[in-house]
């Protein structure tokens, strides 16, 4: 079967998280309205713990900007989905297709990591969740040799494949940085039961069942750098692990 | 309409029995509708299942909670997901901080608490930390204890849990207990780095208790030293 391109993939979720250094720390609530340019829907601080939770609307999905002592997350996740809309039409819950997906969230991620207040980093991860709808299980299975160095029977079940390529020296010259290229492939079932409720007795009502090949990616620099990564270069060092996520879903895990 | 979402598994492995599915194998209904609360009659959804294979749940802990990971999927350790913090582990915690409050601790000594402490991060790491500081910030903590517990992680020796280890003696060097702070404060000295020298100097500002303000004295004379 011949690999799709990556423009058919769809975006399940993005991530940047970076950890900062262990004596910056700067956090603040205000990077997400900074960035996004509109007021978030929910904003919860706890000044004892260093921690916080800030999420909204953003484009097909909700941003979540999550602070803790030692790291913070950019999260772009799907809406809650409306579950009487999903049980009448089942498909996978996404964002959209992945390029234009991937390229907001990080004209977002850009935007953040340019500002003067972010914290001194010393690690930075790019994280992606991508899913190819499949017209059954089996089809599923018999794409996963087009991605990945296996053979496996179509009738088989509970697939896992799981691996950080050899890490390698970051393109951006950064001495001593390098990068960790994570992915976990599987074939994803969605499932729903119906229920109806008729006053004392719940009926059963099946609803067909949905597959896909999905990819979650986790590009991030390895931790033994002796950071922190010059401010100047964090763009640089996440657009090298954005392209190393979108060369594993466009090739898939090619060992050398 | 309340809904709840499960997921099962084809795995038989304890650890997995609950929110683990294989994709095949989705045809026991009966402990979804276990699960369900009715809120009013009508069709509703009552689970919402997304599985894949092995260590499925990925899909679905996105829907639920999109920053973590659940902790029974497998986490490679090259991973920056955010994890779940273990509920086992956080329990061990809160027993172990709360039989510590019976000890009696001498300076610098081992004690029975120390060393389940030390074993325990030892072998539990990040998730180890994760959980203590949970402990730490819930404010069941006894002062006495969390003090004794400070120096201790502060001293374990490992470069993957220092920004944790920092984080965690940063926030209780504002705590509202001396005892607490006075911890803080020596778990800095066991840390011994110089780049928190700004950190303890504006401590020593907002510091009410001389013998405390005399302690980071020290402790700043000590990341002065030329090294």
């Amino acid at each position: 079967m011949p690999r799709f391109s990556l423009a058919d993939w769809r975006a399940e979720q993005c991530r940047l998280t970076v950890f900062p250094m262990p004596d910056a720390a700067t956090r603040s609530p205000d990077w997400w309205e900074a960035i996004v340019e509109g007021q978030p829907d929910e904003t919860t601080v706890n000044p004892k713990r260093g921690s916080g939770l800030i999420t909204g609307a953003f484009g097909e999905g909700r941003l979540i900007l999550k602070l803790e002592p030692d790291r913070i997350d950019w999260v772009l996740a799907p809406k809650e989905p409306d579950l009487n809309e999903l049980a009448a039409e089942p498909e996978f819950v996404t964002l959209g297709p992945a390029i234009e997906t991937l390229d907001g969230f990080s004209a977002l991620a850009e935007r953040w990591l340019a500002r003067n207040d972010v914290p001194a980093v010393g690690r930075v991860a790019f994280g992606a969740i991508l899913v190819h709808p499949e017209a059954d299980r089996a089809a599923g299975y018999q794409r996963l040799p087009d991605y990945l160095p296996v053979q496996v029977d179509p009738a088989s079940s509970d697939f896992l494949y799981q691996i950080n390529l050899p890490t390698v020296p970051s393109a951006t010259g950064i001495e001593g940085l390098r990068l960790n290229r994570l992915s976990k492939w599987t074939v994803t079932a969605l499932k729903f039961l119906a229920l109806r409720f008729t006053g004392t007795s719940l009926q059963a009502q099946p609803v067909p069942e949905k597959f896909a090949l999905r990819v979650e990616l986790d590009m991030n620099t390895a931790p033994g750098f002796i950071g922190p990564i010059p401010h100047e270069r964090l763009a640089d060092v996440y657009r090298e692990l954005v392209t190393a996520s979108r060369e594993i879903a466009t090739n898939g895990v090619v060992l050398q | 309409m309340t809904v709840e979402r499960f997921e099962q598994s084809a795995s038989t492995s304890p650890e997995f029995v609950l929110p683990q599915t294989d994709e095949r194998a989705g045809t026991d209904l009966a402990p979804d509708v276990v699960g369900v609360r009715l809120a009013r009659p009508g069709l509703f959804i009552a689970g919402l299942v997304l599985s894949a294979a092995l260590t499925t749940g990925g899909t679905l802990v996105e829907l639920a909670d999109p920053t973590r990971r659940r902790r029974v999927d497998v986490v490679a350790e090259s991973s920056t997901v955010d994890t779940e913090i273990d509920g086992a582990l956080l329990n061990e915690v809160c027993e172990l901080f709360e039989q510590g409050a019976a000890e009696f601790f001498h300076d610098g000594m081992q004690s029975n608490f120390s060393r389940t402490l030390l074993r325990m991060l030892a072998m539990r790491g990040q998730a180890a930390f994760r959980a203590i500081a949970e402990y730490l910030f819930s404010g069941n903590a006894k002062p006495d204890v969390v003090s004794e517990g400070l120096r201790w992680l502060a001293d374990f020796n490992d470069a993957s849990t220092l920004t944790q280890r920092w984080a965690i003696l940063q926030q209780t060097l504002k705590d509202r207990s001396p005892r607490v702070r006075d911890g803080a404060i020596l778990g800095f000295a066991a840390l011994d780095d110089p780049r928190a020298r700004p950190l303890l100097v504006g401590a020593r500002q907002l510091e009410q208790i001389a013998e405390l303000r005399a302690l980071i004295d020290q402790v700043v004379a000590q990341l002065e030293r030329p090294r």
